[in-house]
């Protein structure tokens, strides 16, 4: 994560969470205040099928901020 | 992908094998077999995926736009898939196809042109594809349909897959043709 943010010359802050990624994204959008949740937005099968694992479900669903997929 | 997926415990089958001819309900002669090859099936196949109504496009695919189908088609077209197209003369009506993802199982789609829906051909196309699939050595094949899509779940299952995944947007399902080993 870190070494795709310095190879796109991009400062940020990283951090861990654990337990249930989904709950926690939108708890610390929520408590701290962000206004946005950008995710990768879904992986690709063998044939081509986009499909959005449970994690990104639950942040679309949930989140009170506005979610960007990116592909 | 996963190689935790989950497959049932009890063998689905026998299954027809290609090449099979038939009636559609609507009374027109369909051949299902395997695709040859040829550049006049992949023309064919082409042809059918750019007339397909995006309507009925699934999970992104197929794509929308000719360049990417071709992309698409050459991958799911490579030499270590198994594919069957349902020919209405020199038109084609259907398309089904396992690719492997890498861990002896395979993903399987099916696509039917608009015209050519809810007369049968489905249901053909998928069962000689898995009697396809045995013929060459294939124990495990699975896929993903959307949830709403009730009438692509029913055939599935009524040719014996079974939800093996339900806490997405998407099912998987799963079937097993042979014992492992």
């Amino acid at each position: 994560m870190t070494a795709t943010l310095e190879e796109h010359d991009i400062t940020a802050a990283t951090r861990h969470v654990s337990g249930q990624p989904g709950s926690e994204l939108v708890d610390i959008a929520e408590s701290e205040g962000f206004d946005e949740i950008v995710l990768a937005g879904g992986r690709t099968s063998p044939m081509g099928k986009i499909s959005i694992d449970k994690t990104v479900e639950f942040v679309v669903l949930n989140a009170h901020t506005t979610v960007t997929l990116v592909r | 992908m996963s190689s935790e997926r989950r497959y049932p415990e009890t063998v689905s089958g026998p299954f027809e094998e290609p090449p099979i001819n038939f009636d559609d309900r609507d009374g027109r002669d369909i051949e299902i077999r395997p695709y040859d090859r040829s550049e006049s099936e992949y023309e064919a196949l082409a042809e059918m995926y750019v007339e397909f109504d995006p309507s009925d496009r699934a999970q992104g695919i197929p794509p929308g736009r000719e360049s990417r189908v071709r992309t698409w088609l050459d991958g799911i077209l490579a030499d270590d898939c198994y594919n069957l197209i349902a020919w209405d003369g020199d038109t084609a009506a259907g398309h089904s196809t396992l690719v492997p993802d890498g861990d002896d199982d395979y993903e399987l789609a099916i696509f039917v042109l608009q015209d050519y829906q809810k007369a049968g051909i489905g249901t053909h196309l998928i069962e000689s594809l898995l009697g396809y699939g045995y013929n060459e050595g294939i124990n495990c094949v699975w896929l993903t349909v959307e949830r709403w899509n009730h009438a692509a779940v029913s055939l599935y299952e009524k040719v014996g897959f079974e939800t093996t995944g339900a806490e997405s947007f998407e099912l998987e399902m799963a079937i097993r043709l042979a014992e492992d080993g």
